[in-house]
């Protein structure tokens, strides 16, 4: 029997607003790991991840890219204390999503990386979007255990949110 | 020939049945530097599945900080053709490339060299749409990143295709863009998926 490739480790839907989401005992059965995190509310709502619990110091570093209907940049946030995984994820009741894939997040001989995607459409103006990828950066050879999603803006993430870590073997 | 006594550990997932509609087929994590991996007699290992996706995680040897991955089909060592763009936190950058060695992504660079910290690595996935087609170039879409202590951190989406061919792809390589002394280190990981079609 072949092993499975691709396995949903846990999932949770929020049922009271929260201003975090957090998987714990993620066990080292799989090569990479992968997030999706989705949600829909009236304002804006951010999502900044961090590992094993750790939130403060300057460990953590983002590169991305963003491309609107008109225009492209790029911004990095070095040495932070935490990954900067969207500009906003949901905005006018549009529902958003990101992904995260989190490569090789048991190995105990590697930094941890991580490849986002997001994008988020909100109306019909020719800007009225973005799309963004990223590659972020937990510099810590610790194997991961547990990440935790925090909207970090001093709002909570509404009732419905819903994250999903999947397993993927290598 | 063990493949072990190559440097590499090796293990193979999906081929005794079972398999589901996204397939670990190989893993190799090198014991000791190697100069290129290849995943080959993709026509057999592969043949049960539409697109094949390649996931590596690596560095190099280089002399520099930063290094480029490098992709070749077949063995063909002329006539690819690149596209692509990458930021590197202050700027994106596009590029075009023909008649080149091996496909990848000239924008920015993807994978940390020797004189970056030693536990940093970079990521590339790497898919092969419609492998076994007969009536199509090649071609190969990519994304990658790395990030690294002294803020040279890049994200790219690049792609490349022979252009002399519509011959099935049955083998990939992967290697430093760069011609010597550029070997992948001993830890890098490159594993091979297939997805049923």
């Amino acid at each position: 029997m072949a092993t499975p490739t691709f396995e949903l480790i846990d999932s949770t839907t929020l049922t009271s607003a929260s201003s975090s989401i957090t998987f714990s005992g993620i066990a080292s059965d799989w090569r990479d790991l992968h997030l999706v995190f989705k949600l829909k509310d009236s304002a804006t709502r951010n999502a900044f991840l961090t590992f094993n619990g750790e939130t403060t110091g300057t460990n953590y570093n983002t590169t991305r890219i963003l491309s609107t209907g008109s225009s492209t940049s790029s911004s990095v946030y070095f040495e932070q204390a935490k990954i900067y995984t969207a500009y906003s994820i949901t905005y006018l009741d549009n529902p958003g999503i990101f992904t995260a894939t989190i490569f090789d997040y048991a190995q105990t001989n590697k930094d941890k990386i991580c490849f986002i995607e997001q994008g988020l459409s909100y109306g019909t103006g020719a800007n009225d979007g973005y799309m963004i990828r990223a590659t972020g950066m937990w510099e810590s050879t610790s194997a991961i255990t547990s990440l935790t999603l925090t909207e970090g803006g001093g709002n909570n993430y509404p009732i419905g949110t819903t994250a999903e870590l999947y397993g993927i073997a290598g | 020939m063990s493949l072990v006594l190559l440097g590499l550990l090796n293990s193979q997932a999906a081929a005794a049945g079972g398999a589901g509609a996204f397939d670990l087929i190989e893993t190799q994590v090198l014991t000791t530097t190697a100069t290129s991996v290849t995943f080959s007699s993709l026509d057999t290992v592969a043949a049960d599945y539409k697109t094949l996706e390649i996931r590596a995680v690596a560095r190099t040897e280089r002399a520099d900080y930063q290094d480029q991955l490098a992709v070749r089909l077949n063995g063909a060592t002329s006539s690819y053709t690149n596209h692509g763009f990458g930021g590197n936190g202050g700027s994106i950058s596009a590029f075009a490339t023909t008649n080149t060695s091996h496909i990848f992504n000239s924008a920015q660079y993807d994978l940390p060299a020797s004189l970056e910290t030693a536990n940093h690595f970079g990521f590339a996935v790497i898919t092969l749409t419609d492998f076994a087609s007969a009536n199509k170039r090649p071609i190969v879409s990519a994304y990658s990143g790395k990030s690294q202590g002294t803020q040279i951190q890049d994200i790219n989406i690049w792609s490349g295709f022979l252009t002399n061919t519509t011959n099935a792809i049955t083998s990939v390589t992967l290697s430093s863009r760069f011609t010597s002394n550029s070997d992948f280190v001993a830890g890098c990981r490159f594993s091979l998926y297939g997805w049923k079609g």
